[in-house]
């Protein structure tokens, strides 16, 4: 007990330094941060942030129905905060948007409420409604309005990408009676519970009000230690190696050779990792302080042998939710459709469908159409290959063949080359990747 | 049927469809097989869908946690389907 004790002060004190270190370096050096995410510096907001930790403890701690209501309020509070934080759109767009926000969540608690316990196909309504919403704002987001245009900012609502996931993913665990039908406040809640309303990672609601009726005690120095390596992911190496990857040194206006193509390609990736899951690191953490599970997002994805597995290691919960409500049944119906022993003919085409899908929901523009077709191709074939290699090798030399350590090697190799390429097309716009073709001699 | 007698059935499945050989026990989880993926399931689940002629509704199987877990929803199923 008491060596548990020593060890926490110790960690924190650890930490207490960690931060003032990182604090002075970030004040005082001239690589002040270019943040994607933020508009002004972020440390402002660290007493607001504090104040809601403690209070939503609070309120979660309580377990009774006022605690979980003010825990709902508590959020939308945070939520109508980050969102002025983040999104630079004139006043009236934004209070529009978060106006619209509401209303999309009241009504899908509505159709929850309604539908989701009935039998039958009913029950899908609430599944699909926040997807179609999604679908309808990104068509509306396409149209020739100008992001300037008020309409146009308007329509701009960055969050839905992640809210409508979490959303219908809630509404098919309740019609599956995989937790029981929600009441307002817990529904409300886990929609802006705010700390996973930028990016994600679009944890389970199952997990989420487990975490409710029984929160997890996590010991506080371990969250804080999670929240500085994420800091340190997020603001400090993400933005060392950004300043080697495509506008860092590939479009700035010299000539390069191929070469600099694959520093910059891998370079962003490693830079998108050390953002992407640096930011999920700080979400992990806030939340374990609440007491509030969060599925991990990321688990060493350098080490994929192939593009399927890539996926199963980076953005683990975008993954996970395209399987159970595309994947799964898309390449049920299709098998059922190709008729029996067409399963893998299936699975193949799926495959490529899902792929897209990722493709153009991070963006409806050629470039990540390109991506997701290549992301999609790559597994498709790999698919195909294994097929082959098994018919042809036989099992024990397909075995012998998966086991091989030099194969494995090569193959690790190639997926992050492909994967860093591939990233090419994630990071920039058709034009700019037009202009590659001048800039590389 | 019960438990047991739905994962021997199970069994058969699982020996044609994996390259390693694979004992079922209720406390099996995906996690424990490497062979075991999304893809993986896919043949599995189309697999047992047409052994025992029963149909999943989605997210349902991706909801078990284990092979036990999954050979109770299959159990539902039949049950389901004989009402």
């Amino acid at each position: 007990m008491r060596k548990d004790l020593v060890q926490n002060l110790v960690e924190l004190v650890a930490l207490l330094i960690g931060c003032l270190v990182g604090y002075l370096l970030y004040t005082r050096m001239s690589w002040r941060v270019v943040d994607t995410h933020f508009q002004n510096s972020p440390f402002h907001i660290v007493p607001l942030l504090l104040a809601y930790l403690v209070l939503a403890r609070m309120a979660i701690r309580s377990r009774t129905r006022l605690g979980m209501a003010s825990f709902a309020v508590l959020n939308l509070v945070g939520f109508l905060k980050l969102s002025t934080q983040l999104t630079g759109a004139p006043q009236i767009a934004m209070v529009t948007q978060q106006i619209l926000y509401i209303v999309i969540v009241c009504c899908h608690y509505f159709l929850v409420r309604r539908y989701a316990g009935s039998l039958g196909k009913i029950a899908l309504i609430p599944i699909i409604m926040p997807v179609i919403v999604l679908i309808v704002i990104k068509l509306l987001s396409l149209l020739t309005w100008p992001r300037t245009s008020l309409a146009g900012a308007i329509i701009n609502m960055t969050f839905m990408s992640y809210l409508a996931f979490r959303l219908s993913y809630l509404a098919l665990e309740v019609r599956n009676r995989i937790i029981p039908m929600p009441i307002f406040a817990e529904h409300f809640s886990y929609a802006f519970f705010f700390p996973i309303m930028p990016v994600g990672p679009i944890s389970r609601y199952s997990l989420f009000h487990r975490s409710l009726k029984n929160p997890q005690s996590v010991p506080l120095a371990t969250c804080a230690t999670r929240i500085l390596v994420g800091l340190t992911k997020y603001f400090f190496l993400s933005n060392i190696i950004n300043s080697v990857s495509f506008d860092g040194l590939l479009f700035d206006g010299h000539p390069h050779g191929i070469f600099d193509l694959f520093i910059s390609s891998i370079a962003y990736y490693l830079y998108l990792y050390l953002n992407f899951s640096g930011f999920c690191d700080i979400v992990i953490g806030l939340s374990g302080i609440l007491g509030i599970a969060i599925e991990e997002n990321f688990d060493r994805p350098f080490h994929a042998r192939c593009v399927k597995d890539f996926w199963n290691h980076w953005h683990i919960t975008l993954s996970t939710y395209l399987r159970d409500i595309l994947f799964a049944p898309l390449s049920k119906w299709l098998a059922g459709g190709l008729g029996p022993g067409q399963v893998q003919h299936a699975v193949g085409i799926t495959l490529f469908v899902v792929f897209l899908v990722i493709g153009m929901w991070h963006g409806l523009s050629m470039n990540f159409i390109l991506f997701g077709v290549m992301h999609g191709g790559a597994v498709a074939c790999n698919h195909y290959y294994n097929l082959m290699l098994k018919k042809y090798l036989g099992l024990e030399h397909y075995k012998a063949y998966m086991r091989n350590r030099i194969i494995q090697a090569v193959a690790t190799t190639l997926t992050f080359l492909y994967v860093s390429i591939s990233f090419l097309f994630f990071a920039n716009s058709m034009e700019k990747i037009m202009t590659l073709v001048e800039v590389i001699r | 049927m019960n438990q047991s007698q739905i994962i021997e059935k199970m069994q058969t499945i699982f020996d044609k469809l994996f390259l390693e050989p694979v004992v079922l026990t209720p406390e099996l989880s995906a996690k424990g097989v490497e062979e075991w993926d999304s893809l993986m399931q896919i043949s599995i689940v189309v697999a047992v869908e047409s052994l025992f002629n029963i149909r999943f509704k989605m997210g349902e199987v991706e909801a078990t946690q284990n092979v036990g877990q999954f050979a109770d929803l299959i159990a539902r199923c039949l049950a389901s389907k004989a009402s």
